[in-house]
């Protein structure tokens, strides 16, 4: 399939290099074009969204009370053990 | 050891345990495994404590750290469904295009919702699979880039390799992984390969 010069394996390429950085205007309105009008590429950019958020997610944020996985004291002690025991 | 360390290090697992056991645990699934790690980060990061510039928090330090041990966890584990030989040459990305540069295989639709507490578990079950079947170099440049979030100069840095380069290999990190979720079950068969 081809939409304004760029083909499906161009746009896939450029697509993951704007996730990185900087790309030539004409470059992100040749790819915003050919999306209007490929599916499978505006789902492949989706999809690459997608793993950005999942590689990207995190519970760093929820505070302490927050959390409903904790662990247990038993294992808490067994690690300052560990680390106690340390040479 | 100096015992100031001992003290402080003992701290971090009042202070930090909860949060990075339920890190853990939301992509191992298990308890056990997931209180190892935890112990496993806590120990990295006390013998690798001279290492730290403070140019991030301990915080962030601490779950850099366990987020390569939960990878390793999963390259140590290797599970065979997984490891198919269905990547073809992971060098190599021709067969994802035919020679017009269209789809060889179309993506298909995903209906899977990360966002969503249960299916963000299956997720990152699937996911770190997949991560732990890339080629070495290419699952840690992605690894920099997407989990560790560095902008891409400094995994130049880091790596020695110039930046054409590190976008090829997070261009083919992506292809893969993305190619991985789909087969394992994120996508919908309802395409058909196109020649």
């Amino acid at each position: 399939m081809k939409h304004w010069m760029f083909s499906c394996k161009d746009v896939s390429q450029k697509i993951s290099q704007s996730m990185d950085g900087q790309l030539p205007f004409h470059h992100h309105m040749a790819i915003r074009m050919h999306l209007l009008m490929c599916r499978y590429c505006a789902r492949f950019r989706r999809q690459l969204f997608m793993l950005r958020k999942i590689s990207r997610h995190t519970d760093a944020d929820l505070t302490h009370c927050d959390l409903p996985d904790k662990l247990s004291p038993e294992a808490k002690e067994r690690i300052k053990e560990t680390l106690h025991s340390l040479p | 050891m100096e015992d100031a360390l001992k003290v402080n290090s003992e701290a971090w697992v009042d202070q930090y345990g909860d949060a990075l056991f339920h890190f853990a645990l939301a992509r191992v699934n298990k308890r056990e495994v997931a209180e190892d790690l935890v112990q496993e980060t806590f120990l990295a990061a006390v013998q690798s404590q001279e290492r730290f510039k403070g140019q991030s928090s301990e915080k962030t330090w601490l779950f850099g750290i366990l987020k390569h041990k939960v990878i390793d966890h999963y390259r140590k584990k290797k599970s065979t469904v997984y490891a198919q030989d269905r990547w073809h040459d992971p060098d190599n990305l021709d067969g994802f295009f035919n020679k017009k540069g269209g789809w060889q295989v179309r993506p298909q639709h995903w209906s899977a919702n990360p966002g969503k507490s249960q299916e963000v578990k299956e997720a990152f079950d699937h996911f770190y699979r997949c991560l732990s079947d890339l080629p070495q170099k290419t699952a840690d440049v992605f690894v920099f880039r997407e989990i560790e979030g560095l902008r891409t100069e400094e995994i130049c840095k880091r790596l020695d390799i110039t930046s054409t380069n590190c976008w090829v290999i997070l261009y083919r990190a992506r292809m893969l992984l993305r190619k991985c979720l789909e087969l394992v079950g994120f996508g919908h068969q309802q395409e058909v390969t196109t020649k």
